[in-house]
């Protein structure tokens, strides 16, 4: 990394924190206005999310599938495809980990654990190649395809944990309860903070060097920039988004996987996504597409999310006003982004051998000698 | 009808109706027009010639108030102007049709001119439009249905809808940039009648072409660009194709890199009857047939957009050809694939630098390092070989010569002959049996330039095949051994170093038939 990239980073990290602030305040504001006690309801947010050792842990649960939804949206991304299917992806997997659980051999915990993410991230890849295997033979948009099977997928999960999932003898729609030897080992006990928070970490350290260090990872990073450049220089570049996206859906399921197999209720409900899969790309865009930025990213989300509950409990303010803190901070990134692009921008024409480009064709013309 | 009467009548004849005085404009690296002057007086239709990149349309968007000069003065009838914008430039009555037209397919031809009416209301007057575009139409004999839609019309129609357009706002001085590359030679022949239609009536026309047929048929007096400056200005009437092609081309020499003869051995490449059509059907590439030996440099002449860049991209692998044939090694074939093409031993330099040589925001290392990664080597496992990829950069970059602060800098921070060099370094490194070099000195300064074209002849006295394309005749006529002249997505001519002179280049070029050569050429030589 040399100093222009360092820089760079700095300042990206600089404005996300700035762009946090300046969302919890607006949301405080919000909240005066409405006539709450904005000072408590801080409080209370704060609280909810780092107050005890139990709402610390209870928002460290909430991390890993965030952080792994986000890596997903980041490999994906780098070949800039849009996988907006994350969220059915991870559907997808927290059926086959529960199925796998409930219905498969009775197995040692760690080999158990094992087949059961396993399975989980094979059929969600799977689920993710139906998008990619169109795009690839059919040109089919793929932000289209993905949203449109996560919608399907939904429709899934409400068939199966009404019907052939369903916990006999249970009034609610819930499926089986995860046998022991499939849950993740807790970290703290009696919290649902269990061992796959050191899995997501493995996860952000092996994107990291997938995408720095691999040859799988120049390519996709190649054919991002620059696809026609990727191909002349003699790479399959179809292949390589379709692999990438088929990791992204992986990592979806990955996610899926550790929430049923993880958190406190050990089942498979219609709900039990939380919408982690839209929040996690939400968490991949604060972080800027960095694997390394999402942890923190994730936390914050996550800390709104439980700090949210306890605001709501506490000081009677309604938790949707999270969801605008939420919209705040990522539309202050967003334009943060824009704000170091065009910063940059600004630097490199001063020294761009090329001129700037006034007006299409013109370029060309000063090319030319 | 009133809009056909004679434009300007009131002004005096002998004032021009538009003079360029000394306008110089540069651009980062280059100076794109020196010192240029010119003028064109009412009733007239003046040809600019030049090669590509002589700065014909940079002088123009300077006229048409898209770019400004950094010296230098314009003057319409007689009185100085500034102009700043294209809208200064249409209150003055200039008017351009660009190559690329800038209509609304979906509407129709007088809805299209209703967008842009000056003191346009909220709701246009379309019917009182079509009536006007009618009587132009007619004055003219434009051919132009007011109530066609655009999209359904020929490009020769469009062309005439621009025409349509540029009178319809109160244009008199009518710019016409390369009108006639997308035009059949019955739509051509049409123009040149509107063409001096108009000037009958006394407006001003700018014929901007490289081709010497046209500018005979058509023009009363050619201004000559050369590398951004008049090489002079001549009647038409007095003067021939021979001449304006001497004048075009020059005779100075910028630079010489020696090379020796070549010493062909065996076939590395070859052609039969390629063929490639587009989309729409055009034929992009029209049965171009060669054998390209080892050690010796074709060099493909031609203006650009004549299946050059079809060409390359067809040997190359990134695209198929539709006909034809064509063998790099052993078998025949109608397309390779990229990769494949590197492992016979080939190497690329593209000519869009930009788009697809080099990927801007990666960096230097990752420029250099691309095709070895996709050939499988620097890589242990699927791990890129950080040792051995570091040397390999560094090595490249101290012989190559390229200036960069680290190979870990994003290559659109180097300058753009240093991106060439990278580009350069990258495929040289693999001491390529068949290298395709496409405009490899273009945008380069003469320094950078002149290395790039010692490093090819270099490679050519190792053995390589070289198949140089390039737009700069002086570039082809120094390197190449053979030099094909290609027009049309034909190799019009493929001449052996000592028949290709300027002269006839410069005749193949401007769209002369290689039967009329012969008679041409003696009167070049007498």
């Amino acid at each position: 990394m040399n100093t222009e990239q360092l820089r760079e980073s700095v300042l990206s990290v600089a404005l996300a924190v700035a762009a946090t602030i300046t969302g919890v305040l607006l949301s405080m504001l919000l909240v005066q206005a409405t006539g709450h006690d904005a000072g408590a309801a801080a409080r209370a947010l704060w609280d909810g999310a780092f107050g005890s050792r139990r709402q610390i842990y209870l928002t460290a649960a909430r991390m890993p599938a965030l952080i792994l939804v986000a890596l997903g949206w980041i490999v994906a991304f780098r070949s800039r495809k849009v996988n907006l299917g994350l969220e059915g992806q991870v559907i997808i997997g927290g059926i086959f980990a529960t199925l796998v659980a409930v219905e498969g051999p009775s197995l040692p915990s760690v080999p158990a654990i094992a087949l059961s993410c396993i399975v989980a991230m094979i059929a969600a890849a799977v689920y993710a190649a139906i998008a990619a295997v169109l795009w690839a033979k059919r040109g089919v948009n793929e932000i289209v395809s993905t949203l449109m099977l996560t919608f399907i997928a939904r429709q899934i999960v409400e068939w199966v944990v009404r019907g052939p999932m369903k916990a006999p003898g249970k009034a609610s729609f819930q499926s089986k309860l995860i046998p022991g030897a499939f849950r993740w080992p807790e970290l703290a006990n009696g919290t649902p903070f269990s061992a796959d928070a050191i899995l997501s970490l493995v996860a952000v350290a092996a994107m990291v060097f997938l995408i720095n260090r691999t040859v799988f990872g120049f390519k996709l990073r190649l054919t991002g920039e620059n696809d026609e450049c990727s191909r002349h220089a003699g790479v399959s570049t179809v292949r390589v988004v379709v692999l990438g996206f088929l990791l992204s859906g992986a990592l979806a399921g990955l996610a899926g996987a550790g929430l049923v197999l993880g958190g406190e209720r050990h089942m498979l409900t219609s709900g039990f996504t939380g919408n982690v899969g839209f929040t996690g790309i939400v968490v991949a865009l604060v972080a800027r597409n960095s694997p390394i930025g999402s942890v923190p990213a994730a936390l914050l989300f996550a800390a709104l999310a439980t700090g949210g509950g306890v605001m709501q409990a506490r000081a009677d303010v309604p938790s949707e006003i999270v969801f605008i803190t939420q919209g705040v901070i990522v539309v202050l990134v967003a334009c943060s982004g824009l704000l170091v692009r065009a910063l940059h921008a600004r630097r490199v024409d001063a020294n761009e051998d090329t001129p700037p480009r006034v007006q299409p064709g013109l370029a060309s013309v000063a090319d030319a000698t | 009808m009133s809009m056909a009467q004679t434009v300007g009548s009131d002004r005096s004849p002998t004032v021009p109706r538009l003079r360029l005085c000394g306008i110089t404009k540069r651009f980062p690296g280059v100076v794109a027009n020196r010192d240029v002057s010119l003028e064109v007086h009412g009733g007239e239709v003046l040809a600019i010639l030049g090669e590509n990149g002589a700065g014909k349309s940079t002088l123009m968007n300077v006229v048409s108030g898209m770019l400004q000069p950094e010296s230098g003065s314009i003057e319409v009838d007689g009185k100085p102007v500034r102009i700043r914008n294209p809208a200064d430039a249409r209150k003055l009555g200039i008017g351009m049709v660009y190559q690329h037209f800038a209509l609304v397919p979906t509407l129709t031809v007088a809805e299209n001119l209703a967008l842009g009416a000056s003191g346009t209301r909220i709701f246009s007057n379309t019917r009182r439009i079509a009536e006007q575009v009618t009587g132009l139409s007619r004055a003219y004999h434009l051919e132009v249905d007011p109530h066609a839609v655009v999209g359904d019309l020929s490009v020769g129609t469009r062309q005439r809808v621009e025409i349509v357009k540029l009178l319809f706002r109160g244009a008199e001085i009518l710019i016409f940039d390369e009108p006639t590359s997308v035009l059949t030679p019955v739509e051509w022949h049409h123009l040149v009648r509107i063409l001096r239609n108009l000037a009958a009536e006394g407006h001003s026309i700018i014929f901007i072409t490289h081709k010497l047929d046209e500018l005979m048929q058509v023009a009363d007096r050619c201004t000559v660009l050369r590398h951004g400056e008049v090489a002079g200005t001549v009647s038409v009437a007095a003067t021939d194709k021979a001449q304006l092609a001497r004048m075009t081309v020059g005779r100075e020499i910028l630079f010489q890199v020696s090379t020796k003869a070549a010493r062909p051995g065996r076939v590395v490449v070859a052609a039969e009857g390629l063929t490639m059509r587009s989309d729409d059907g055009r034929p992009r590439l029209d049965g171009v047939s060669f054998e390209l030996r080892e050690g010796e440099i074709l060099g493909v002449a031609g203006v650009d957009g004549n299946g050059q860049r079809e060409l390359a991209r067809v040997l190359t692998g990134l695209d198929a050809a539709t006909g034809g044939r064509f063998r790099f090694g052993d078998e025949w074939r109608t397309s390779i694939q990229p990769i494949d093409f590197y492992r016979r031993g080939g190497a690329y330099i593209p000519e869009d630098r930009h788009h697809t040589s080099v990927a801007l925001e990666l960096s230097v290392r990752d420029n250099l390092l691309m095709k070895e990664l996709a050939l499988g080597r620097m890589q242990r496992g699927g791990v890129v070989s950080e040792r051995a990829a570091d040397e390999y950069c560094t090595t490249l970059m101290q012989e190559f010569d390229v200036r960069a602060p680290s190979p870990r800098v994003r290559i659109r921070q180097l300058s753009g002959g240093n991106q060439q060099k990278v580009v350069l370094a990258r495929e040289l490194s693999r001491t390529p049996q068949l290298l395709i070099a496409a405009q490899p000195t273009r945008g380069l300064d003469v320094g950078a330039a002149e290395f790039v074209m010692r490093r090819l002849v270099a490679e050519k006295e190792r053995g390589c095949a070289i198949l140089m394309i390039s737009t700069e005749l002086e570039e082809v006529l120094q390197l190449s051994d053979r030099v094909a002249v290609m027009v049309d997505g034909r190799f019009l001519a493929v001449l052996d170093r000592q028949d290709a002179t300027y002269e006839r280049l410069g005749l193949l070029l401007g769209g002369e038939a290689v039967d009329d050569l012969g008679g041409e050429l003696t009167e070049v030589d007498a």
